[in-house]
């Protein structure tokens, strides 16, 4: 029997799993190293994996370091993402689903890829960065805008690369136990072994959160403070790398990380609570081979990535999502002199998907082709000139090129300045719901694509050994083509087409500086994004209107931070702003801009070969009431103390 | 280079872009306005987006041809309205206002909108109609199956005293002569039930009856939607299966009686049945526009008064003029005031998801 409720429920089950979902993140804190390209290679372990600069001359790059991440040890990729970066990250409430925003464009357009695989869910299209625990992450790499393709799909405003986790030499264990605000707990082990030919890692991390915070409510009864409803969290990660070395330049790789989120979905404040929750469970393991040459180098990795997604609420029965990738990738780098390389590559995708609103299970495969060449003609310029063409099912994409440069215009004995620019072209796959949902899905939808460019400057100055200071300006334009919408048809049910032309321009400008004197250290850094997004044109059956603001993209973002150490003590302070949101595609409802003050204070010691820290960490130090989703409550002034130790 | 110099240099480049900001930061104004329903206001619900609990009840005076409040229900409260404005109905000088995903009633007075009470603790609320001291809501009771409910308020306290379970997925519902009818979409019945004695019954009118009105006569009108029927692979409807709807009347004393009008194409199913004030002519939505039909038209009209696809249709008691509401639920919507003959007049902006209209005399 399918009457009314079909095209009702159907219509709110497209919209919470068709666009985007449900969900939220802990307020945490901290400084940012906004780092540039290719030149700040900074000095971790490096067992795989080149960074991604190499063949991204002229693209930004927003980059966060182990040392920046190391206060966020127990939070999310979504946390220090918002907390140091003016990237824009919409958060359903503390913990809950957060979408990240590069550029303007939304959370599908946007690739997270770890061991060179995309994490973004093939159902959804986008990742939900507060499944991501830091605690997996070396370092992060925020690539922005198209030129971002060479990753393959989806990098149409740009992309995540998570630095997988590596072992340093000799024998390390780490721990950490955390308490906080809202009921936070978190414990964290980790312990590595690594010689000359093997090297092994293990970690595990374990969080919940009651996240009962108060919030101010206006009811009929008048102003009260509630205490937040259905908001709980428990989240665990497990990682297991190894390493070995097959003669001389052989290696052998295996890498494994399981995530596992149990939410309830803190409801919007003025719904009922239904009592949703969600379950996402998540395994990925990747084997690996490399082979080195005096001028090449051959890597083959395969991968099966799974996922899970069951949802439910007072009010509909269990929506199961089950989704899995088998892939493949094999690329040969070509290095004829030490200023020329040439990566030749290819790539195999094999999804499966059982999802209940696909009726069906459904199988889909991808492939891809791609050439990356960097090319120094001296040492002051660097080129790079990459193409990469995808063969999907349905319509072909267009093959994607990006060319980018890098031009040292002055330079003295303590300075750099160089001039950067690139342009590129991107695309992205329709994710599985768009095309299999039934009804609605669309097997027809066109792969979405974006041309972008930009042109920006990077300076930066060492007096000595004790001050270093860098900063960056990046002006960009992107017009994303044949963006999707979900409309209505005739019969109600809400189905994705290839609807409008968006353009998004704006300027990107960051600075840091580490500076040392006697037994002080001091990191700071400062961001800015001015980011305007617009759709420029549509089909009439597009009724949302041309020329204004897309809703939740702030025009203004900011970050500032400071990180002080002296002595083994640790003192940081950090301050966010985000600009209003429209809520609306009419841009006539919004969001008021906020601010949010982070500070922490540490002391660490030295015992034998173990070194302890005590962290404590304070969030909203200004107790601001501001929402980052309209109707969702976000914690107050919070904190948590951590107490950490490490053995080498 | 000399270290202080550089650190000014330095403190320079990293206030500047939080200066910057600062700056050019100002969100945009808000304007602040007067609440008031003014006599012959038309007040439009906006269903708002879901799960953004921004519902709004916008107010439009047809003689200024503006809207003068987009959100009445916010400026005389200082609230949000709540998710998912369903339906709302005026009766005895108090608005009652479903929420649907706030799993409310909310009571206002008219014509200050100023809010009096809330009937809480609902399941999925629909409509509202009321007789005496007493407020019928109808309600899901869940997406997946179970059958609906009517649920009986006192509207001294504003509490559930006692509820009916009628059919699936009931939608409207009308109180004519000690008797509620509504209108169970998820199957083919109208329930009756008896407001004395709560005695439920039913009668077979057309497949997913979805809006009631009552004519000068005292017939009951039950516009039908057709049942819909999906292929085995849900990739499309089964035309072969899907029911045209039907318009169905009967003398509430005979209900088996009933004279039934079945529509051409399966390809649309027929709606938001509304009845001018003199109770001779009907109005419905159907194929991407609206359709007038006289209370003794031998049958259904072919020829639409208005072509455009509605999500809310109002008719003004006073004038016999037309009101429609577009939009998406991501932005604002749109109403136009058509004349009587369908002819554009005026258009205004409103709140999200204008889906009905509710005329204060």
């Amino acid at each position: 029997m399918h009457y009314a409720f079909s095209r009702r429920s159907l219509r709110r089950l497209g919209l919470l799993f068709g666009s985007a979902v449900l969900a939220c993140p802990l307020a945490q804190v901290q400084a940012q190293s906004v780092t540039d390209t290719a030149r700040h290679v900074l000095p971790t372990v490096q067992v795989q994996a080149a960074r991604p600069a190499k063949y991204a001359a002229g693209s930004r790059f927003t980059s966060l370091d182990s040392t920046a991440l190391a206060a966020y040890q127990g939070g999310t990729v979504a946390d220090v993402l918002s907390a140091r970066t003016p990237l824009h990250l919409k958060t359903y409430g503390p913990g809950q689903l957060a979408s990240i925003s590069i550029r303007g464009t939304s959370a599908r357009h946007t690739a997270v890829l770890w061991h060179g695989f995309a994490l973004n869910f093939p159902t959804l299209g986008e990742a939900d960065m507060a499944l991501l625990p830091v605690a997996g992450v070396s370092r992060i790499d925020v690539q922005h805008g198209p030129a971002a393709s060479l990753y393959g799909s989806g990098a149409v405003g740009g992309a995540v690369v998570l630095g997988e986790q590596t072992a340093p030499a000799g024998t390390r264990l780490g721990g950490m136990a955390e308490v906080g605000s809202f009921g936070t707990r978190t414990l964290s082990v980790s312990g590595s072994q690594r010689d000359g030919r093997v090297s092994i890692r293990t970690g595990f991390m374990v969080r919940d959160a009651r996240n009962d915070f108060t919030y101010t409510s206006r009811e009929f009864a008048g102003v009260l403070r509630r205490r937040q409803q259905n908001a709980a969290l428990q989240q665990s990660s497990f990682q297991q790398d190894l390493t070995v070395q097959v003669g001389r330049r052989g290696e052998l790789s295996a890498a494994a990380w399981l995530t596992d989120a149990n939410r309830q979905i803190q409801p919007s404040m003025g719904a009922a609570n239904n009592h949703a929750r969600e379950r996402d469970q998540s395994a990925r393991v990747v084997l690996g081979y490399r082979q080195r040459g005096l001028r090449s180098e051959t890597v083959v990795r395969v991968a099966w990535f799974g996922d899970l997604l069951d949802y439910q609420n007072d009010d509909l029965a269990t929506s199961h999502s089950r989704s899995a990738v088998r892939q493949a990738h094999l690329e040969h780098t070509l290095r004829w002199r030490s200023n020329v390389s040439l990566r030749l590559g290819a790539e195999a995708q094999d999804f499966v998907a059982r999802v209940d609103g696909y009726r069906r299970s459904v199988q889909e495969q991808r492939y891809a082709g791609f050439a990356l060449l960097r090319y120094d003609p001296t040492p002051r310029l660097r080129l790079t000139l990459n193409a990469r063409q995808a063969a999907l099912p349905g319509r072909q994409p267009p093959l994607t090129p990006t060319l980018g440069a890098e031009w040292e215009v002055w330079r003295t004995n303590q300075q750099q300045l160089w001039l950067k620019a690139s342009t590129a072209r991107s695309y992205r796959a329709p994710t599985l719901n768009e095309r299999y949902w039934r009804p609605g899905g669309n097997p027809n939808l066109i792969p979405e694509t974006s041309v972008g460019g930009e042109s920006g400057l990077h300076y930066e100055a060492t007096t000595s050994s004790q001050l270093r200071l860098q900063a960056d300006l990046t002006a960009y334009g992107l017009v994303v083509d044949d963006w999707v919408q979900w409309i209505p048809d005739a019969n109600g049910v809400y189905s994705p087409r290839n609807l409008r032309q968006v353009r998004t321009q704006g300027l990107e400008a960051s600075s840091q500086l580490q500076w040392q004197l006697g037994g002080y250290a001091l990191r700071a850094g400062a961001g800015y994004a001015f980011t305007q997004a617009r759709k420029i044109s549509g089909y009439p059956t597009d009724a949302d209107p041309i020329g204004v603001q897309l809703p939740y993209v702030p025009l203004h973002a900011a970050t500032l931070h400071t990180d002080h150490e002296w002595r083994g003590w640790l003192l940081t302070a950090s301050g966010t702003f985000t600009g209003f949101r429209y809520t609306s595609a009419s841009a006539t409802e919004y969001l008021p801009s906020y601010r949010l003050l982070n500070g922490s204070v540490g002391r660490r010691f030295a015992v034998g070969r173990w070194q302890l820290t005590a962290l404590l960490q304070g969030y909203n130090l200004g107790n601001a009431d501001y929402q980052n989703y309209d109707a969702r409550a976000m914690p107050g002034r919070s904190g948590t103390l951590s107490l950490r130790a490490n053995w080498h | 280079m000399d270290n202080r110099s550089f650190l000014h240099r330095l403190a320079t480049a990293c206030a500047l872009p939080l200066a910057l900001a600062a700056l050019v930061s100002c969100d945009p104004d808000g304007e602040t306005i007067t609440p008031q329903a003014g006599s012959n206001s038309v007040l439009v619900v906006n269903e708002g987006k879901f799960q953004s609990a921004n519902a709004s009840v916008s107010v439009y005076e047809p003689g200024a041809k503006a809207v003068t409040n987009k959100d009445i229900f916010r400026s005389a409260n200082n609230r949000a309205l709540g998710d998912v404005a369903q339906s709302m109905t005026v009766t005895d000088g108090r608005g009652y206002i479903v929420v649907n995903n706030s799993k409310k009633v909310e009571v206002v007075s008219l014509p200050d909108f100023k809010s009096v009470g809330v009937i809480g603790k609902l399941r999925l609320p629909r409509y509202f109609a009321a007789e005496g001291n007493r407020g019928y809501i109808t309600q899901y009771r869940a997406y997946d199956g179970l059958p609906g409910q009517v649920i009986v308020v006192d509207l001294t306290t504003y509490r559930a005293i006692d509820s009916v379970s009628v059919g699936m997925y009931p939608e409207q519902i009308l109180i004519s002569s000690g008797k509620a009818y509504v209108a169970n979409s998820g199957e083919n019945t109208v329930s009756i039930i008896d407001l004395a004695s709560k005695a439920e019954s039913k009668v077979v009118v057309g497949e997913s009856p979805n809006s009631l009105a009552l004519d000068r006569n005292g017939r009951l009108w039950v516009l039908c939607g057709g049942k819909i029927v999906y292929l085995p692979d849900y990739s499309d409807l089964d035309y072969a299966q899907t029911t045209a709807g039907t318009l169905v009347d009967f003398l509430p004393s005979a209900p088996a009686a009933q004279n039934r009008r079945t529509f051409a194409s399966n390809r649309s199913q027929p709606g938001r049945l509304k009845l001018n004030a003199a109770g001779d002519q009907l109005y419905f939505t159907y194929l991407s526009g609206v359709y007038r039909m006289g209370i003794a038209d031998a049958t259904l009209p072919t020829t639409p008064i208005i072509r455009r696809k509605l999500i809310g249709l109002g008719i003004d008691p006073l004038d016999n003029s037309i009101y429609g509401g577009t939009g998406t639920f991501s932005a604002e919507g749109k109403i136009i005031h058509y004349s009587n003959a369908g002819a554009p007049l005026d258009s205004a902006a409103v709140g999200i998801g204008p889906n009905s209209f509710v005329f204060v005399k």
